[in-house]
């Protein structure tokens, strides 16, 4: 029951941006593979399921384009973990 | 007797009458949740403020001023931001995020005069049946089993700081969320009500989210009347959020006592699943018979779909959950992981070390059901699926006006009991998830007790915007139930 192999679990731990290290990778793989072999049920429903259209009964409302003052800079950096001249401050992406 | 044992409209109505103060009625609560810190019900407290904020509701009292909701204490489940009152979703990446802003719901029970006591425990990000992840430990249900009082049981989840809160007295009624279920089962396994409205009834803005097209804040209370109470008040379009609905809203307290004569409740036979304990099945005739006696017409109707909603919800909630969770990134609002090389290091870190074992297993499967090459075969087919059930509930509401269901397939299980594996425990949620999916209101009323005598609740399900027909039968299967409320050890 291998849906996912380890190296597509390495690959999806990249895209989700979650570390996994190289030991968890397998037993990580099997625990994704379990529920992907849970709702493959719905493999059963093939042909019957594919004409019906997704539901869209409400569109996206629109509304005024009106400024509201919420939220000040200070107020929103008040939670970051590291700020500096008023901005979130991250390490070095340039070399 | 402690004022902490009435129900929220007996509170308000004493008030009312002079009978106590709010600041007699929250130094009671005070009192209990300090007896009860061992249910760990709360992840934040706020004793000192509640009891400022209960002078100021006495004085609003004293001038004739006093608003719906007017000092009536209340829990309210970390999931909803609170300006200045620290917000964690249960998980450890949150562990000092103070919102600067309110959310819709509880901007509006505060609008109506309701003290918040303190933030209530819950699975980690909504994840779960149990209220087990949480990054602050679990909540223990205040029922025991009889025979084995030393077990202690799950209170659900994933709103379970909510409905343990609520049973044990420790606040007049509580907030909870459901995504698939997380008012309906932990109101189930604490002996509460817990109403999940139709999608697009409550705002969701400023509910930390889980699944953004299953999510709905609901009351969780001692009583049917208490509920039509409190979303009374959290109903209404807001138009920061998008998906919420312009409808009237009704005064939903109008709606108990009415007769249910005539009304046609349907029983869908799908949900009669293999290995239903007997009680659980009994329980359900017995609901049932008890609206057929108030003058409601019982009818079998087929939801043919039905076992395919758990694996669409499977693919639908970590697909959005995995999307929704991209926001902590240990950049703006979450805690960082210090001693990283750069900042893709930075993220990576920060989320394995902030996310736990749940939700980082919903993102990576969320992940891996919309990248390139699978978003057909898993996401879109769930969806497909989505609107097939739903379609059959509609085609159900043509032919009656309410279903009829038990809310969870057992009684509260042990926290030892608890299911590991994830499949297991995602069947916990198979009476309450097709609501979800269909978008549809329906409620928890405890109604039974197993043969260990701990709680068993009963559901009823309405077709979109009829949260009234819902406390019109409750009140029926409230009042035929008699259900014996959660005592203290020898109380």
């Amino acid at each position: 029951m291998d849906i996912v192999t380890k190296e597509e679990m390495r690959k999806v731990a990249m895209l989700a941006r979650v570390r996994v290290e190289e030991e968890e990778l397998e037993p990580m793989a099997q625990e994704l593979s379990q529920v992907l072999a849970f709702v493959r049920k719905l493999d059963a429903l093939q042909g019957i399921v594919d004409t019906i259209p997704l539901q869209s009964e409400q569109q996206t409302p629109l509304r005024p384009d009106e400024v509201h003052l919420e939220n000040t800079v200070e107020e929103l950096l008040a939670n970051a973990p590291k700020t500096a001249f008023g901005m979130f401050a991250v390490p070095k992406v340039m070399e | 007797m402690s004022l902490a044992f009435q129900s929220l409209s007996e509170a308000r109505d004493g008030l009312q009458r002079r009978d106590f103060s709010v600041r007699e009625l929250v130094g009671a609560f005070l009192e209990r949740m300090a007896s009860y810190v061992s249910l760990n019900a709360f992840i934040t407290s706020r004793p000192e403020e509640a009891l400022r904020e209960a002078e100021q509701a006495d004085a609003h009292r004293l001038q004739g001023n006093a608003r719906a909701l007017e000092g009536l204490p209340l829990g309210i489940k970390d999931v909803f931001c609170t300006k200045g009152i620290r917000t964690t979703a249960g998980s450890k990446i949150l562990e000092k995020f103070v919102p600067p802003y309110e959310s819709t719901v509880s901007r509006k029970l505060l609008e109506a005069g309701a003290i918040f006591l303190g933030k209530t425990n819950m699975d980690e990000f909504a994840m779960g049946s149990s209220t087990s992840t949480s990054a602050f430990g679990g909540t223990i249900n205040p029922w025991k089993r009889q025979g084995s009082e030393a077990t202690p049981l799950s209170p659900g989840g994933s709103s379970g700081g909510s409905s343990a809160a609520v049973a044990a007295h420790l606040c007049l009624g509580a907030i909870g969320s459901d995504t698939g279920g997380s008012v309906r089962q932990p109101a189930a396994f604490c002996g509460i009500v817990g109403l999940k409205p139709t999608y697009g009834r409550c705002s969701r803005f400023g509910m930390i989210p889980l699944a953004s097209s299953l999510d709905q804040a609901g009351p969780m209370t001692k009583t049917v009347r208490d509920a039509a109470l409190l979303l009374s008040v959290m109903s209404g379009h807001d138009p920061q959020d998008s998906t919420s609905v312009e409808a009237a809203v009704p005064d939903f307290e109008q709606e108990i006592g009415a007769s249910v004569r005539g009304l046609r409740i349907g029983v869908p036979k799908e949900y009669a699943v293999e290995g239903m304990p007997e009680e659980v099945r009994q329980l359900w005739q017995q609901g049932a018979q008890w609206l057929r006696e108030a003058g409601a017409e019982i009818r079998e109707v087929s939801l043919p779909s039905t076992s395919y909603a758990l694996p669409a919800y499977y693919i639908i909630n970590p697909a959005e959950a995995s999307s929704n969770l991209a926001r902590f990134d240990g950049v703006r609002f979450t805690r960082r992981t210090e001693e990283v090389h750069n900042l893709w290091d930075l993220y990576e870190r920060s989320r394995a070390e902030g996310l736990g074992p749940e939700v980082r297993r919903r993102i990576f499967v969320g992940t891996y059901v919309l990248s390139a090459g699978y978003y057909e075969a898993y996401y879109l087919k769930a969806r497909r699926v989505q609107a097939l059930i739903r379609q059959e509930f509609l085609d159900a509401f043509s032919a009656v006006d309410l279903l009829l269901t038990p809310t969870a397939p057992t009684g509260p299980f042990a926290v030892e009991e608890a299911p590991e594996d994830p499949v297991t425990m995602y069947l916990n949620d198979v009476f309450t998830i097709t609501v979800n999916l269909a978008g549809l209101p329906a409620l928890s009323v405890p109604a039974g007790l197993t043969t260990e005598k701990t709680p068993l609740g009963l559901q009823l399900i309405a077709p979109p915007f009829q949260e009234g027909s819902l406390l019109r039968a409750a009140t029926v299967l409230e009042t035929c139930a008699d259900f014996p409320s959660w005592k203290e050890d020898g109380a």
